[in-house]
């Protein structure tokens, strides 16, 4: 089986995404990869951790079930995370102009390997 | 201003109502903000002259945080052991223990501990680890807790 760090550069070699990052849900920085964007992973844990906890209360206020995936579009770029089982979660930054549903599918279609590496 | 001791429970009433408003916010996502606030915690405790800078090594955060939580009224007593990469921390009649139960009650966990926040805050950044709660639970009498802290080379 792959290392974590292993996936996590397979991922960001998905056209269009240039960060990965593993966020348990307390923000702690799991790990981190990136294609030379310059992002500070280690920086963005509790962003990520209370932008998806506010994502799964909101679904839950609305009723709309049990989240599986979150997109956030900015004018730079594009935020897609997953969650990981119940403590931890996948977040990717992608271009605006990826390809926006392979993203998500290679996102969904790794989760399983990445948890399982957790 | 002057000196003043603040009631213990009214502590607590801001707390619970802060505690469960972020819970109910941000959800699961409420523990990374109390990591956020801890290196802040830290910086208003070095404003209000109680400085962690002499922390460099695990003895002395043993030292140094037990007194402060005891001279401040948080706990009663807390001894640390360092087993591994793993510290084991244990409080003796936590101030905050019907604190802890009422959100408990609620089905909010206790995300907001300030005792894991700033064992993990002085950890990360005066003995250059990194640090995560692993585990926190109550032990013994009612108001002891043992909280786990598991600690990684940066």
């Amino acid at each position: 089986m792959p290392s974590m760090k292993d996936m996590l550069n397979d991922l960001i070699k998905v056209e269009g995404i240039n960060t990965a990052v593993i966020v348990g849900r307390d923000g702690f920085v799991i790990d981190g990869a990136s294609n030379g964007a310059g992002m500070d992973v280690e920086a963005v844990g509790a962003v990520i951790s209370t932008g998806i906890g506010t994502a799964e209360i909101m679904g839950r206020e609305l009723q709309v079930g049990t989240m599986s995936q979150g997109m956030v579009e900015y004018n730079n770029g594009i935020i897609v995370m997953g969650l990981l089982g119940k403590d931890a979660v996948l977040a990717c930054v992608a271009d605006t102009k990826a390809n926006l549903g392979n993203v998500r599918y290679q996102i969904k279609k790794r989760s399983p390997e990445i948890q399982a590496a957790l | 201003m002057a000196e003043k001791q603040v009631d213990v429970r009214a502590v607590q009433g801001v707390l619970y109502g802060v505690y469960k408003a972020l819970y109910g916010v941000v959800g699961e996502g409420a523990a990374a903000v109390m990591r956020k606030a801890a290196p802040d915690i830290l910086d208003m405790f070095a404003h209000l002259g109680v400085d962690f800078s002499c922390v460099d090594d695990v003895n002395k955060l043993s030292t140094k945080l037990g007194e402060t939580m005891v001279s401040t009224g948080m706990c009663e007593k807390m001894n640390f052991s360092l087993n591994g990469n793993e510290l084991t921390t244990n409080i003796t009649q936590c101030s905050f223990f019907p604190l802890t139960m009422k959100l408990k009650e609620d089905g909010i966990p206790p995300f907001g501990c300030p005792f894991a926040a700033l064992t993990i805050a002085i950890a990360e950044k005066n003995l250059g680890k990194r640090a995560r709660l692993k585990s926190l639970e109550p032990v013994g009498n009612p108001g002891d807790t043992r909280l786990v802290v598991e600690l990684f080379d940066k």
